[in-house]
């Protein structure tokens, strides 16, 4: 969406919901999950976008707060308490383009959510090429260095996976 | 810097994308442009990630979620009432008790729910309630299918409790337990028959709206004598009163799942 355009609820649905959509499932890796995280998403600009006038931060905004909703789930479920995974090492293997190419989108998923959740969220918004690596930041609300490093490691750690699941 | 160093770097990079803010990120691209080993790895490394990627972007929305967002959209544009702030006037809530007990239930009551849950199991579309009540369940699961409006976004229940008095809609007294761990996303209200309606939205990964409506709207007869899991209108229901109020839960989903909420 170009900046500075007047905004408008049917435009923003129009430009941002599948792509909040794609970050959902990835997230919650179900399509229930994911289609409430986007409507709350858009529930919560209809109440609260009044105060974003610069339409360049929208698409930003709609993805911290989808990340935002998604994490306060998850707190509240006590499912899983968020934690900063010991940072290990792992050697990435040489991986062919092939062995992604052999996936779908729901494998695709699959593998992201094997990974290290530290690693895994900033590694989602890298594939989904939604956001820029200080989107990416900001959404997180992580340093940018911090998303480069765990970008290179829970890639590492993403090829160890498709590796180990290709066929020998 | 080192080819593995170099690669640790670029690895995190995307094509044509860099910080240039981030000298070691500069310097390890310039090696990738000097090395032909470094430079074969990184264009791997590019056509695994563009490989990748491409996979996301298969993932589809349901077909009805882009309708069902657009029904979200504020009349005109315009949004709801400005932010409650620590200024606002408290108002002292009632005590209610849910499912008309005064505190605990007694096991006696429990094990008599209990099996009446467990017949509504069986048959989760009986519905044993007098013409009134269907026909309210039809207005509010229509009011569902429509996107009901959210006239201001709250996250704490006791808040939303007290602008719901203020505003002399009806209130929610004491929820059942895992009703009452759901996030609360904020407010919305109506009328039925002239009557105020409130509608509560929820979450806890899927949307819940809870509808109250001040039982003199019906008849007496329109009595809930236990509560009523049901499906109706292509949505899950649960109904209940206290002295007050019918409540009515309902859920885009089964009503297996809203069975889980007792």
């Amino acid at each position: 969406m170009p900046e500075n355009t007047q905004l408008n609820f049917h435009d923003l649905v129009e430009a941002y919901y599948q792509p909040l959509y794609r970050f959902a499932y990835s997230l919650a890796k179900n399509e229930h999950e994911a289609s409430d995280l986007t409507q709350q998403t858009f529930t919560i600009y209809a109440e609260k976008g009044d105060s974003l006038r610069d339409a360049s931060k929208i698409k930003s905004w709609l993805f911290t707060t989808l990340y935002r909703e998604f994490l306060r789930i998850r707190r509240r479920s006590a499912h899983v308490t968020p934690q900063e995974n010991e940072i290990l090492e792992i050697e990435a293997p040489a991986v062919e383009p092939g062995i992604a190419n052999a996936l779908d989108g729901n494998s695709a998923v699959e593998a992201l959510n094997q990974i290290d959740e530290a690693y895994r969220d900033p590694l989602i918004l890298f594939y989904l090429k939604d956001l820029s690596y200080k989107e990416i930041a900001a959404t997180l609300d992580i340093p940018i260095g911090t998303v480069m490093s765990r970008l290179s490691r829970g890639k590492a750690q993403l090829k160890n996976i498709l590796v180990s699941r290709a066929p020998s | 810097m080192n080819i593995e160093e170099a690669k640790a770097l670029l690895a995190a990079t995307r094509a044509g994308e860099s910080d240039p803010d981030n000298p070691d990120l500069a310097d390890a691209l310039r090696l990738a442009e000097q090395e032909p080993e470094l430079a074969a790895w990184l264009e791997t490394e590019y056509a695994f990630d563009e490989a990748f990627s491409a996979k996301l972007q298969e993932i589809k929305p349901p077909d009805d979620l882009k309708a069902r967002l657009h029904a979200l959209a504020p009349e005109d544009e315009r949004l709801g009432e400005s932010p409650a702030t620590t200024d606002d006037k408290v108002i002292s809530l009632p005590k209610r008790a849910w499912w008309q007990r005064g505190g605990i239930l007694s096991a006696a009551a429990t094990i008599v729910i209990l099996f009446a849950f467990g017949t509504l199991l069986l048959d989760p579309t009986e519905v044993d309630a007098s013409e009134g009540l269907p026909h309210y369940y039809d207005h509010v699961t229509n009011h569902r299918h429509s996107g009901p409006e959210l006239h201001k976004a709250l996250e704490d229940m006791e808040v939303i409790r007290q602008e719901l008095a203020q505003k002399e809609h009806p209130v929610p007294g004491i929820l059942p337990d895992k009703i009452d761990e759901l996030l609360e996303i904020g407010y919305g209200h109506f009328e039925y028959k002239g009557f105020p309606v409130s509608v509560i939205h929820m979450s806890n990964g899927h949307i819940y709206h809870l509808y109250l409506i001040d039982r003199s709207a019906f008849d007496a007869d329109d009595n809930i004598s236990k509560p009523q899991v049901l499906a109706s209108n292509k949505l899950a229901l649960m109904a209940w009163m206290d002295n007050d109020h019918l409540y009515v839960l309902i859920l885009d989903g089964t009503v297996e799942h809203l069975e889980g909420l007792l």
